[in-house]
C-alpha cells in the first residue's frame, strides 16, 4: 500500500470518528437527561420521597415540606411555555415586560396549586406508568393513579424537550388539561374584563399566602 | 185538687194507664214518621243570621266545600304519587258515596309558562347552568344514552377538580369544585332502583335544569313542607236519618286506603277534614254514649235495688219516665219536627231529671203508707205534700230551660224548648202513670214497701245541730274555691275534646305540625282582581295569617318582568342541536370504567369544596352498590334493564328540553291559561273570586281563633269559613248560656218566691246551688277541667238539681212547721237517691274515650255531688241555726218495712168516698 493511500485511509477514519463523535455527543447528553418517562418518574418519586421524608413529617414541618415540593415543581415545569399556552392568542399582544411579569406570577400560582394537589393526592395513591409516546421534541407520558380501594384514574404528563432536557408543561387528569383549564378561564376574564383585571386577580391570590 | 186527682187515679188506674200508654204509642209512631235528624252544625244557628246568609251565598257560587282531606305521607314521593293517583281512580268509581275527587291539577297548561314561575335570580342561574353544562346537554342531545351522560358527568367532575385546584380564585364567587351531586345521586338512585327491580321512573331533569319548581309539583297537591300529598273529596250522605249521615262514605274511603296500602307497604295515609272530624267525633260519642248507658243502667239498677230492695218499685218509676220520654218524642215531631246534634242530648237530661220526680213521689208514698195511711190517703197526701213541691221544682226547672228561648242561638233555643216541654211531660207521667201503677200494685199479691235505714241521713241531721262547724267548713271550702274562678274558662279547641288516637284528629295534628297547615281556613270573597290584590295584601300583613290563596296565587309573579330573562335563554338553547339523536346502546364495560373514575374522584371531599358530606357519602354508597350489581348480575339482563331506563330518562329529557323551548314562545301567563278545575275552585259561577286565608300556627284554641277571626274581619267583616263559624257558634253558645242563665235565674227566683212567699226561704233554697256550684268550680280547677262546648250543655241540668234539692228540703221544713227531721226523712232520702242515681248515671260518661263526654260526666257528677253535699249539710245547718229545731217534739219513727197481703185493700168503687 502506497503512503498516499495509507494517508487517505487515515483521513477517512478520522472523519468517521469525528462523525461518530458528533453523533454520540448529543446522544450521550440525551442519555444523561433520561427519557420522558424517566423524567416524570423521577419528578413524582422525588415528590414522594419529600412527602415521606421522616425529617419533614409533622405539622411543624409543613412549611419546609411545601417548599421542597415547590422547588421540585419549579425545577421540572416549564412556566414560560405554560404561561404562553394558557394565554393563547392574548400572549402575542403583551409587551416583553408584561410577559415577564405574567410568567413570574403564573409560575408562583401554579407552583402553589400543583404542590397542593400533589401533597393531597400522592400520599395515598400509587402510580403506574402505562406508556410513553415521543413525537420530536414533544412527549406524552401516560400514568394511572390507583387509590387505596384499587380504583384507577388516568393522568397524562405532557413534556417538551428544551436544551436537551425534558420539561413538563401540562398535566391531563382524566381528559381534563390543566393548561386548557387556565386557557378557558383566562380567556373568559380577558374577554369580559381585561388582561389587567386578570393580573389583578392573580396578584390578589398571590398575596393570600 | 190533690184529693180529686188521687180519686181519679184510685178509680180508674187501668184507664189512666191505657190512655197514657196509647198516647205514648201514638207519640212513638208519629216520631217515627215525622221526626227528622239534622246533623249539620249549620242547624244550630238561625237561617236569618248574617253568617248563615253569607255561607249560603258562598255555596251558591262555589258549591259544598271539600269535607274530606286524605293525607298521604310523601317521604317517598314517586310512590306516594302513584298511591294518590290509584286512590283517586278507585274513589271516582264509587259514585254512590263520592261526589268529587280532586288530587292533581292538569300540568299541561303550566308547561309552556313554567319558566315564568322562576325568580329572576333562578332564571339567571338557569341561564348559567345551561351555559355551564352546554357540552353535556349537547352530548346527550346528539347521542342520548347512559354512557354519554355519565361520561359527561365524569368530565364535568374532572373539570371541577382541576378548577378547584388551579383557577378557583378567578371565579366571581368561588364556584370551583362545585359538582351537582344532587343530580348525580338522583340518577344513581334511579339506576340502583331499576337494577334492583323497582322500575319506577322519577325525572331528575326538572330540578337540574331549574324547571322543577312547577306551582303544584307535577300537578299533585303537596303541603308547603312537601311532607304530605293531599287528596280532597266531597262525599255524599247516604246515612239518611242519622246523626252521622256521611259515615258510610268516609268508611269507604278508609277501606280503599287500607286495600291500596297492601300494594304500597310503608305508605302512610289517613283521612281528616271537617266531615271526617265531625263524623269521627259523632261515632266516638255515640259509642261512648252506648257504653255509658249500659254502665249507667246497671249502676242505677243496682242503686235502686240496694235502696228499695225490690225490682218492681224502680220499674214503676222507670215505666213512668219511659212514657214521659215517648210523649216528648211525639211532641217534638209535631212542634219542632227535628233533632240536631245539640237537641239530641235531651234524652239523658230527661232521664236524669225526670226520674227524680218519680223518686220523690215514690218515697213520699212509701212514707205515707208506712205512717199507716191507706193507699188513697197516702196518694192524696203524696200529691198534696211531695207532689206540690215536685211540681214546683219541675216547673222552676222548666222555666229555666224555657229561658233559653230568649237567646239568639238556635241550638239552645230548641234545646230549651224541647227539654223544658219534655220535663213537663215527664212530670205529667209522674202524676198519672206512676200513681196508677202504685194503685194497681196495691191490689195485687203481697206488696212490700221497704223503708231503708235513714242512719246516714240521721248522721247528717245530727251534724246540722252543730251549725257553726258545718257553716265554717262549708265557707272555708267555698273560700278556697272562689279564687280559682278566674282559672276556669270556656275552651274552644274541638280537637281537645276528641278521643286520643282518633284517625282524623291524628292526621289534623300532623298537618298542623307540618307548619301551621290546617284543614281549617277562612274564606274571603272579592268581586274583582283588584279587590283580590288589595285584600290579599291586607290579609297577608296580618300576624295571624300565614298565607292567602286565590286564583292569582297560581299565576307567576310579575311575568312580564321576566320575559327578557326568558328570551335571553334563546342564545344558549339555540346553540343546541334542534334534532335529538338516536338512543345509543348501553355499553356495560364503558359504564363500569366511567363509574370507577367517578368513584375515584369522590374519594376525597377536599376536591369538591361545596358538596355536603351527606351527598358525597350517598354518592359513594350508591356507586359502590351499583358497581357491585353490575359486576355480579347477568350482563344481558342488566343491559336490557338499563336500556329500558335510559329510554324513559331520555324521553323525559327531550320533553323537558321541548318545554324549555316552548317557554321561549309563550307570552305572560294569565288566569284563563290556568287549568279549568282551578278556575272553578277559585272563581264562582257568578264571577266572584275566592280567597282562602290560612292561619299561622294552631287556631283550634280560643286565643288563636279569636285573634285570627278578629284580624280577618278587620279586613273583611263578611269573612266566613270553619274558624269563623266555630268562633261564632262558640260565642253564641257562651252568650246563650250566660243570657239563658241570667233569665233562668230570674225566672226561677220568681217561681220559688211565689211558692214560698218568703225571701229568706228563697235564698235558703238557692243556697245549695250557689255553694255547691262554687265547690264544683274549685274541684274543676283542681282536676284542670274547663268548660267546653261539650260539657256546657249540662249546666241547666245541674242548676235544675240544685233548685230541686233546695226547694224540697226547705219546703218540707216549711210544711212541717219546723218540726221533725230536716233531711232524715223521705224528702232527704229522695234528694239523696235522685242525686246519687244521677251521679251514677252521668258519672258513667267518664268511661268515654271522647274527652268532651268525659268532661261532661265529670262535671255533672262533681256538680250534683257538691250540690247534694251542700243540700244535706249546709242547708239543714242553716235552717237549724236560723230557726232552731223544736227538740221537745220527737222525730216520728217509721217502720222499716210494711207488708200488705192481697185483699187487704181494694180500690174504691165508683160513687164511694
Amino acid at each position: 500500500m502506497s503512503r498516499a493511500r495509507q494517508q487517505y485511509h487515515l483521513w477517512i477514519c478520522r472523519v468517521f470518528w469525528l462523525g461518530i463523535l458528533c453523533l454520540a455527543l448529543p446522544l450521550s447528553l440525551e442519555a444523561r437527561e433520561g427519557q420522558p418517562v424517566e423524567q416524570v418518574r423521577d419528578t413524582l418519586e422525588t415528590a414522594l420521597s419529600i412527602l415521606n421524608d421522616p425529617a419533614l413529617q409533622g405539622p411543624e414541618k409543613d412549611v419546609a415540606r411545601k417548599q421542597a415540593v415547590r422547588k421540585l415543581i419549579a425545577d421540572r415545569f416549564n412556566y414560560p411555555e405554560m404561561a404562553e399556552r394558557s394565554l393563547n392568542t392574548h400572549w402575542e399582544k403583551l409587551t416583553l415586560k408584561q410577559r415577564q411579569e405574567f410568567v413570574a406570577l403564573f409560575g408562583e400560582l401554579f407552583e402553589r396549586s400543583y404542590s397542593r394537589m400533589v401533597l393531597q393526592s400522592l400520599s395515598d395513591q400509587q402510580i403506574m406508568y402505562s406508556g410513553e409516546s415521543v413525537n420530536g421534541t414533544d412527549a406524552v407520558v401516560n400514568t394511572i393513579l390507583v387509590d387505596q380501594r384499587g380504583d384507577r384514574l388516568p393522568v397524562d404528563y405532557q413534556l417538551q424537550r428544551r436544551g436537551g432536557r425534558w420539561e413538563l408543561f401540562d398535566v391531563v387528569i382524566d381528559g381534563v388539561s390543566i393548561v386548557s383549564n387556565y386557557q378557558s378561564q383566562f380567556n373568559r376574564i380577558i374577554q369580559t374584563s381585561s388582561f389587567d383585571a386578570l393580573v389583578k386577580k392573580m396578584r390578589a391570590k398571590q398575596k393570600e399566602e | 185538687m190533690a184529693r180529686r186527682w188521687s180519686r181519679v187515679i184510685l178509680r180508674y188506674p187501668r184507664t189512666v194507664l191505657l190512655l197514657t200508654s196509647l198516647l205514648a204509642l201514638v207519640s212513638l209512631l208519629t216520631a217515627a214518621r215525622r221526626m227528622e235528624i239534622r246533623p249539620s252544625r249549620a242547624e244550630l244557628v238561625f237561617t236569618g243570621e248574617r253568617l248563615t246568609q253569607l255561607r249560603q251565598a258562598y255555596k251558591r257560587e262555589f258549591g259544598e266545600g271539600d269535607g274530606i282531606v286524605v293525607v298521604v305521607d310523601a317521604s317517598d314521593l314517586p310512590r306516594a304519587k302513584q298511591f294518590v293517583s290509584r286512590l283517586a281512580a278507585k274513589l271516582q268509581e264509587d259514585r254512590e258515596h263520592i261526589a268529587e275527587v280532586f288530587y292533581r291539577v292538569d300540568e299541561a297548561p303550566f308547561e309552556a309558562h313554567s319558566l315564568q314561575y322562576l325568580t329572576p335570580k333562578e332564571l339567571g342561574e338557569l341561564h348559567s347552568k345551561i351555559e355551564e353544562h352546554r357540552k353535556l346537554i349537547r352530548d346527550v342531545t346528539t347521542t342520548p344514552g347512559l354512557n354519554t351522560l355519565f361520561a359527561a358527568i365524569n368530565r364535568e367532575m374532572g373539570r371541577a377538580l382541576v378548577g378547584h385546584f388551579f383557577t378557583g380564585f378567578l371565579e366571581e364567587k368561588d364556584k370551583s369544585g362545585e359538582v351537582d351531586l344532587a343530580f348525580l345521586n338522583a340518577l344513581l338512585r334511579q339506576v340502583g332502583d331499576w337494577l334492583s327491580g323497582t322500575r319506577t321512573f322519577a325525572s331528575p331533569w326538572g330540578e337540574w335544569l331549574g324547571t322543577g319548581k312547577e306551582p303544584v309539583s307535577e300537578g299533585y297537591l303537596l303541603t308547603d313542607g312537601k311532607r304530605y300529598l293531599i287528596l280532597l273529596a266531597k262525599i255524599r250522605a247516604t246515612g239518611g236519618q242519622t246523626l252521622v249521615p256521611s259515615r258510610e262514605s268516609i268508611e269507604r274511603i278508609r277501606t280503599a286506603i287500607d286495600e291500596l296500602r297492601q300494594d304500597y307497604p310503608g305508605i302512610e295515609a289517613g283521612v281528616t277534614g271537617s266531615d271526617a272530624l265531625a263524623s269521627d267525633e259523632m261515632v266516638t260519642a255515640r259509642w261512648d254514649a252506648t257504653l255509658a248507658t249500659i254502665v249507667a243502667i246497671l249502676g242505677v239498677t243496682v242503686l235502686f235495688l240496694v235502696f228499695w230492695r225490690n225490682v218492681l218499685t224502680p220499674l214503676r218509676a222507670l215505666l213512668s219516665l219511659a212514657v214521659g220520654v215517648c210523649w216528648t218524642f211525639g211532641f217534638i215531631s209535631v212542634s219542632v219536627g227535628s233533632l240536631n246534634i245539640l237537641t239530641a242530648m235531651f234524652i239523658p237530661i230527661l232521664i236524669g231529671l225526670g226520674i227524680d220526680y218519680n223518686v220523690h213521689l215514690l218515697e213520699r208514698f212509701a212514707e205515707e203508707r208506712a205512717a199507716g195511711h191507706d193507699p188513697g190517703e197516702a196518694l192524696e197526701n203524696t200529691f198534696r205534700r211531695a207532689g206540690v213541691t215536685t211540681a214546683t221544682g219541675a216547673i222552676t226547672t222548666v222555666v229555666a230551660f224555657y229561658s233559653l228561648l230568649l237567646t239568639n242561638f238556635k241550638g239552645l233555643v230548641e234545646l230549651g224548648f224541647i227539654t223544658g216541654s219534655g220535663l213537663l211531660l215527664c212530670l205529667g207521667a209522674a202524676f198519672t202513670v206512676l200513681p196508677a201503677l202504685l194503685i194497681l200494685q196495691e191490689g195485687r199479691a203481697e206488696t212490700r214497701i221497704v223503708i231503708r235505714s235513714t242512719g246516714f241521713l240521721k248522721g247528717l241531721e245530727r251534724w246540722s245541730h252543730h251549725p257553726r262547724i258545718v257553716i265554717v267548713a262549708a265557707g272555708l271550702l267555698a273560700a278556697i274555691s272562689l279564687p280559682t274562678l278566674g282559672n276556669i274558662q270556656l275552651k274552644f279547641n274541638l280537637l281537645e275534646l276528641q278521643a286520643y288516637g282518633m284517625e282524623s284528629v291524628d292526621w289534623e295534628h300532623r298537618l298542623l305540625a307540618e307548619g301551621g297547615t290546617s284543614t281549617w281556613y277562612g274564606i274571603v270573597l272579592a268581586q274583582s282582581p283588584e279587590e283580590v290584590g288589595a285584600k290579599t295584601a291586607s290579609l297577608e300583613a296580618l300576624p295571624s295569617v300565614d298565607q292567602v290563596e286565590s286564583i292569582f296565587s297560581f299565576l307567576p309573579e310579575k311575568p312580564a318582568a321576566k320575559m327578557a330573562a326568558i328570551q335571553a335563554l334563546k342564545t344558549p338553547l339555540g346553540q343546541l342541536p334542534a334534532v335529538f339523536g338516536r338512543l345509543e346502546p348501553v355499553d356495560l364495560a364503558r359504564l363500569q370504567t366511567t363509574f370507577e373514575r367517578i368513584r375515584f374522584k369522590l374519594g376525597n371531599k377536599d376536591r369538591f369544596s361545596s358538596t355536603s358530606d351527606d351527598e358525597l357519602e350517598e354518592a359513594r354508597r350508591l356507586l359502590d352498590t351499583i358497581r357491585g350489581r353490575l359486576g355480579s348480575s347477568n350482563p344481558d339482563e342488566t343491559t336490557q334493564t338499563l336500556a329500558a331506563y335510559q329510554a324513559e330518562l331520555f324521553a323525559d329529557f327531550q320533553k323537558k328540553l321541548t318545554v324549555l323551548r316552548k317557554n321561549l314562545e309563550s307570552g305572560p301567563m294569565i288566569v284563563t291559561d290556568l287549568p279549568r278545575e282551578l278556575q272553578d275552585r277559585f272563581i264562582g259561577t257568578g264571577g266572584t273570586y275566592l280567597l282562602k286565608v290560612f292561619p299561622r300556627g294552631n287556631i283550634w284554641g280560643r286565643e288563636g281563633v279569636q285573634e285570627f277571626v278578629s284580624e280577618v274581619r278587620s279586613v273583611d267583616p263578611d269573612a266566613i269559613g270553619d274558624p269563623i263559624s266555630a268562633w261564632e257558634h262558640g260565642m253564641s253558645m257562651e252568650r246563650g248560656y250566660l243570657q239563658g242563665g241570667l233569665y233562668a235565674a230570674i225566672a226561677m227566683m220568681v217561681v220559688i218566691l211565689l211558692s214560698f212567699g218568703s225571701l229568706a226561704h228563697l235564698l235558703l233554697a238557692l243556697l245549695p246551688l250557689v255553694v255547691g256550684g262554687i265547690w264544683t268550680l274549685g274541684i274543676m280547677n283542681l282536676f284542670q277541667i274547663n268548660f267546653n262546648l261539650a260539657n256546657l250543655i249540662i249546666l241547666p241540668l245541674i242548676a235544675g238539681y240544685g233548685i230541686m234539692n233546695g226547694l224540697h228540703i226547705v219546703k218540707r221544713y216549711q210544711q212541717q212547721g219546723g218540726k221533725g227531721p230536716i233531711v232524715a226523712n223521705s224528702t232527704g232520702r229522695a234528694v239523696f237517691l235522685s242525686a246519687t242515681t244521677t251521679m251514677v248515671g252521668f258519672g258513667s260518661l267518664m268511661v268515654a274515650s271522647h274527652r268532651g263526654i268525659f268532661s261532661l260526666g265529670f262535671l255533672l257528677s262533681v256538680g250534683v255531688g257538691s250540690i247534694l253535699l251542700a243540700s244535706l249539710t249546709l242547708l239543714p245547718a242553716l235552717l237549724w241555726s236560723l230557726y232552731g229545731m223544736r227538740k221537745t217534739e220527737a222525730v216520728p219513727e217509721v217502720p222499716q218495712a210494711i207488708v200488705y197481703s192481697k185483699g187487704s185493700w181494694q180500690p174504691p168503687r165508683r160513687g164511694e168516698q
